[in-house]
């Protein structure tokens, strides 16, 4: 069922460019589309620059490390602070476990940092149809290489 | 310490930004056409496809913005910006990393690399950067700028 449209996305990385680099994407479907970027949950949590403010989607670009329940961790102190929205996770690093938790800790696409910008486009264009969405190379990392890859 | 390199304002239009992240030089041609409306931006994932790639065979940069050489300085820096400088007609060249290296900056008029930022700075301290080099005075962003002269040698990354 297709999703109301994505407004206001609260990007978190450390890199102010990918924010840059994604409101380029994101504007292309969506031109009203305002981005937030803050440069780690820490901040997000705490600012009050974003107190009262709500966010359609999250998409989180910082390292959290590899155990998987940091992230999950994450996911759930956003959508306490910010309520209910859709959760991007873009990271270079892979976790197969996180791949199957994504419907129940609430991730709606988990998308490789190297991923061509194609593929950013499909991720956004899952999330506006409310979709989930994994990238080619977690895809074939999980479904092709299986345990071998798993850490 | 850097020194200025002497070099004669020029106009940046050619850019070739070489980072594994495909979302880099998108960003980079956002900031950079904000600026400079004839600026182009071209992509490459790593330096050995840059130098390797057919697309690239006879082209000529002003400008190589790298993301994904050695973090350190090291003979391999050294040869990798002689290489692209060597190819793509002596382009300027500003490293883009998230790595502090004080030896980069003391010798970055010998190596022949002309700004150096780091991977974290804001959107406007690339606009600062790109409007330096097309004035043709070297640059250093403020995050390495505080590193090398306030925390000195001291602090290597």
């Amino acid at each position: 069922m297709p999703s109301p449209l994505i407004n206001n996305i609260l990007v978190l990385d450390d890199m102010p460019t990918i924010a840059l680099g994604l409101q380029g994407i994101f504007c292309s479907f969506n031109e009203t589309v305002h981005i937030e970027h803050i440069e780690n949950i820490f901040t997000a949590l705490s600012s009050k620059s974003l107190d009262e403010k709500k966010f359609d989607l999250a998409v989180i670009g910082e390292q959290l490390g590899s155990p998987s329940d940091d992230l999950l961790r994450t996911v759930a102190e956003l959508q306490h602070r910010f309520g209910p929205m859709k959760i991007m996770v873009y990271s270079p690093n892979y976790d197969h476990s996180l791949l199957e938790k994504m419907e129940t800790s609430g991730i709606d696409a988990y998308v490789h940092k190297y991923e061509a910008v194609a593929e950013i486009r499909k991720a956004f264009s899952c999330l506006l149809a409310g979709e989930p969405y994994i990238s080619p190379i977690y895809r074939t990392l999980y479904y092709e290489y299986g345990l071998m890859m798993r850490k | 310490m850097p020194s200025a390199t002497n070099q004669k304002p020029t106009s940046l239009d050619k850019i070739l930004v070489i980072d594994d992240l495909p979302l880099i030089p998108l960003a980079f041609q956002e900031v950079f056409r904000g600026i400079n409306q004839s600026a182009v931006v071209e992509y490459s994932e790593n330096i050995f496809s840059a130098l390797s790639a057919r697309a690239y065979a006879s082209a000529t940069f002003d400008l190589i913005i790298t993301g994904s050489l050695q973090d350190n300085y090291s003979e391999h820096l050294q040869q990798a910006v002689t290489e692209l400088k060597k190819k793509f007609g002596s382009p300027l060249i500003m490293v883009y990393s998230s790595a502090y290296d004080p030896v980069i900056i003391e010798k970055m008029a010998a190596t022949g690399i002309d700004a150096y930022v780091h991977k974290y700075e804001s959107i406007e301290e690339i606009r600062k950067a790109y409007v330096r080099l097309g004035k043709g005075s070297p640059y250093v962003s403020e995050i390495f700028h505080t590193l090398y002269y306030e925390y000195g040698q001291g602090v290597r990354k």
